[in-house]
């Protein structure tokens, strides 16, 4: 792990600069752009690799879908890796974040306050699809999977007050019971 | 800003984030951010909280850690930002750093069936989270068209932020002409 590749860790560190300030509605909605840039462009791993991640950030306290950029980072470079993603994630957005928010309070019951609120939640929600619709395709790759996928979308639509590490167990356990049985 | 005498130290501000993000889990950090500083240590009043939760949310980036930072912006200052960021992220982070290196010793194809049927499983409550957000979008073409354009524009691969960039321009315009004769904005 003293092996720092510089260059390997600026690069981490900027591919989630944009996706930091890109992340209106959180984690997921920029899962579909981290797995293009983590899978498909860079080729850092495999779509299998990137879903082991995805269920070890969703299994763990704290913002969720953001701990996978921290994955991400360690997965590649090890832990000088994880703190290059983890600071390309947080640094941008954060920064945005305390500067507007002094303006946001200043300008609150300005027009242009309400109008950029509602002009950003299309947007969010659209982000959002993207995010499941993408994690949807990568399951798609086993029928199992997908199954799994769609009974957990069934049962937390049908009970919202489901905790997710109830499905999250479901899922791993169901899915173990078939690929032992089968 | 209200760093008066019932202020916080840096140290408090970090312990209560640590704390917060540790307890939490998929999401709803904001709930606990409110009770333990509005309720329980009066740091800031409810107004402030919920003025301060907006604009978290419209932001870019994990809510709950926009919500530490603000929080601890108006609080402490620059420090109180750095202590809330911080607060909330190392407990998480040293989480999903210690559950990477446990899985890599007990690799096997149990594990990753496992790991693969848990990535299946979490999809569920983000389903939920995306059919809520989708409820929140007021029913107007230009929403829906722009909730579309987004949706489509990424799936097929185009650049997140300037796909971001072209929506909120022009969502913002479509939102301020159109939006006028919505009473209610």
């Amino acid at each position: 792990m003293l092996n720092y590749d510089f260059e390997l860790l600026i690069q981490l560190f900027l591919v989630f600069v944009p996706l930091s300030l890109a992340a209106f509605g959180g984690g997921i909605s920029i899962i579909a752009a981290m797995q293009y840039q983590v899978v498909d462009s860079h080729a850092w791993m495999s779509q299998a690799d990137f879903l082991t991640l995805f269920a070890i950030a969703r299994s763990s306290p704290g913002p969720g879908s953001m701990m996978l950029t921290t994955l991400v980072g360690l997965k590649v470079a090890g832990i000088p890796g994880a703190i290059s993603t983890t600071f390309g994630m947080f640094l941008p957005s954060t920064a945005l974040c305390i500067a507007s928010a002094v303006l946001l309070r200043r300008y609150r019951n300005h027009k242009a306050t309400k109008v950029l609120e509602k002009a950003l939640l299309p947007i969010g929600a659209g982000l959002l699809i993207a995010g499941v619709a993408s994690l949807g395709i990568m399951v798609s790759m086993s029928k199992v999977l997908l199954s799994i996928a769609i009974l957990s979308a069934v049962a937390c639509l049908t009970f919202p007050n489901l905790h997710p590490i109830v499905v999250i167990v479901a899922g791993a356990v169901v899915h173990l019971a078939f690929v032992l049985l089968m | 800003m209200t760093p008066d005498g019932r202020g916080p130290s840096a140290a408090q501000i970090f312990l209560i984030a640590f704390q917060i993000s540790l307890l939490s889990f998929g999401g709803g950090i904001s709930a606990w951010v409110f009770r333990e500083v509005v309720r329980k240590k009066a740091w800031v009043s409810e107004v402030e909280f919920l003025s301060d939760m907006a604009a978290a949310r419209i932001l870019p980036g994990a809510n709950a850690v926009n919500i530490n930072a603000i929080l601890g912006y108006r609080l402490l200052g620059m420090r109180g930002a750095v202590a809330g960021i911080v607060g909330t992220l190392v407990g998480p982070s040293c989480f999903v750093i210690g559950a990477f290196y446990t899985l890599q010793q007990i690799e096997g194809p149990a594990i990753d069936a496992v790991m693969q049927g848990a990535a299946a499983g979490a999809i569920g409550p983000l389903a939920y989270l995306m059919v809520r957000n989708i409820q929140s979008v007021d029913r107007t073409w230009y929403g829906i068209l722009i909730l579309l354009a987004t949706a489509i524009s990424i799936l097929i691969g185009f650049s997140l932020i300037i796909t971001v960039a072209v929506a909120i321009l022009v969502s913002f315009i479509a939102t301020w002409i159109f939006g006028l004769r919505n009473a209610k904005l």
